[in-house]
C-alpha cells in the first residue's frame, strides 16, 4: 500500500498524541499538514480504513487511527529504513 | 436543507468533500470565537480564508484524479469533435467545393462557422454529462473547471492558429469571430470563456432536480435548458441584424447578448439549484 508523505504524518501523529481534531494535527505538523486541506487527506484515509472518526465537540471530529492505520504506517517505515540501508549499500 | 448547502451539494457532490467543508467551517467558528482582541479576530478570518483556499485546492485535486472527471470531458470531446466533422462535411456539400461560394473558399467558409459554433457544441454535449456516471455524484466543479480551461486553450490558441490561413477572409465576412479578443475587455472575453461551464452547471442542476424520473426524461430535461439559452441568443442576433446595426454598435450589442444569456443561465441554475421543500412529517401515532 503507497503511504503519501501527509497520510504517514498524520498517523505518526494520531498513533504518537492519541485521538485528534483536524486543526490540532495542523499546528503539531509543524507546517506539512495544511489547514482545509487536512480534512480532504482525513476523508480519503478514512475512506481506505486508516482512520476512524466521532462526533466531538461544536461541529468538529475526532479522529483516531485504526489497525489498519498503524499497521500500514509501521510497512511504509520498515520500507523507507530498507530502502535507505540499500541505497547506502549502493552508495 | 439550506439554499447555501444546496449550492454546496451541488459544487462537491461527494458526502466526503462536504464534510470536509463543514470542518473547515467549525474550525473557523472556533477560531473566531476564541478570539479576544480585533486583531485576533482579523487573524482568526485570515486564518479561516486562507483553509478555504486549501480545502479548495484539495478538493478539486481530489475531483481531478477521479475516473468520471476524464469520462466525462474525454466523451464531450469526442462527440463534439465528432459533429463538428459532420457539420463540416455538411457545409463543404452545401458550397459545392473550395471557391463555389461568392469571394469566400469553402475552408474559410466552414472554419468560420466552425469557431462559432465548436465551443457551442461542446458546451451543448456537456449540458447532458456525456460520460458522467449515474449512479455516483460526479466531480462537478472540476468538470466545470476543465470545461473553462479547455475553451480557454481553444478560443485564445487552437482557433486562432487555424484560422490564420483564412484570416483575411474569414474576418471580413465574420468581423465577430476573430477581432473581439483583441477590442473587447479582458472580463468579455472571460465571461465567454464559461459558456460550457454554465451549461455543463445548468444540465447537472436540472439532472439533479429530476433526480427522480428516468434517464431520458433528465437528459431531455438538461439539453432543452441549454437549448433555450442557445435559442435565446440566437433569436437576438437575428433582431440586431434585422436592426441594421453595424460597426462599434453591433460589437456592444453582441456583447449584451452575452451577458443576457449568462445571466438567464445563472438564473436558471439558481432556479434549478434551489433547496426543494421538506415534506412535513406526520404527526407520531401515540
Amino acid at each position: 500500500m503507497r503511504l503519501p508523505n501527509s497520510e504517514r504524518v498524520i498517523l505518526q501523529l494520531l498513533i504518537g498524541k492519541g485521538p485528534c481534531y483536524g486543526l490540532e494535527l495542523v499546528d503539531a505538523s509543524r507546517g506539512v499538514l495544511k489547514r482545509g486541506g487536512v480534512y480532504v487527506t482525513l476523508g480519503r484515509m478514512e475512506e481506505k480504513g486508516m482512520v476512524t472518526s466521532a462526533a466531538g465537540e461544536r461541529g468538529r471530529r475526532l479522529y483516531r487511527p485504526t489497525a489498519l492505520g498503524e499497521r500500514a504506517l509501521a510497512a511504509a517505515l520498515v520500507f523507507s529504513g530498507q530502502l535507505k540501508v540499500k541505497m547506502g549499500a549502493v552508495s | 436543507m439550506s439554499a447555501a448547502a444546496s449550492w454546496l451539494s451541488l459544487l462537491v457532490p461527494d458526502p466526503r468533500g462536504q464534510r470536509a467543508v463543514e470542518e473547515t467551517l467549525a474550525d473557523w467558528r472556533e477560531e473566531v470565537g476564541r478570539a479576544q482582541t480585533v486583531g485576533e479576530r482579523v487573524q482568526a478570518h485570515a486564518h479561516g480564508l486562507r483553509s478555504f483556499a486549501y480545502l479548495a485546492s484539495g478538493l478539486l485535486w481530489d475531483q481531478s484524479i477521479s475516473a468520471d472527471l476524464w469520462r466525462t470531458f474525454v466523451r464531450t470531446l469526442a462527440i463534439t469533435v465528432g459533429l463538428a466533422c459532420v457539420l463540416g462535411v455538411v457545409m463543404v456539400w452545401m458550397v459545392g467545393g473550395d471557391g463555389a461560394f461568392g469571394p469566400f473558399t469553402a475552408s474559410a467558409y466552414v472554419l468560420a462557422m466552425m469557431s462559432g459554433f465548436v465551443p457551442g457544441i461542446f458546451g451543448l454535449v456537456g449540458s447532458m454529462g456525456a460520460g458522467s456516471s449515474d449512479a455516483r455524484p460526479g466531480p462537478v466543479a472540476a468538470v466545470a473547471g476543465l470545461f473553462f480551461v479547455w475553451s480557454a486553450v481553444m478560443t485564445s490558441w487552437i482557433l486562432p492558429a487555424m484560422a490564420a490561413p483564412f484570416l483575411h477572409e474569414a474576418a471580413g465576412a465574420y468581423p465577430t469571430i476573430a477581432v473581439p479578443r483583441y477590442v473587447a475587455p479582458l472580463i468579455v472575453h472571460v465571461a465567454s470563456l464559461t459558456f460550457a461551464s454554465t451549461y455543463y452547471l445548468l444540465g447537472a442542476t436540472i439532472r439533479r432536480r429530476f433526480a427522480t424520473r428516468g434517464w431520458r426524461t433528465r437528459q431531455t430535461w438538461a439539453l432543452m435548458g441549454a437549448l433555450a439559452i442557445v435559442a435565446l441568443g440566437i433569436g437576438a442576433r437575428l433582431a440586431l441584424a434585422s436592426a441594421g446595426i453595424s460597426g462599434p454598435d453591433r460589437m456592444a450589442w453582441l456583447d449584451r447578448i452575452m451577458w443576457l444569456q449568462l445571466t438567464v443561465a445563472w438564473a436558471m441554475i439558481v432556479w434549478f439549484a434551489r433547496p426543494k421543500a421538506e415534506p412535513i412529517p406526520a404527526p407520531l401515532e401515540t
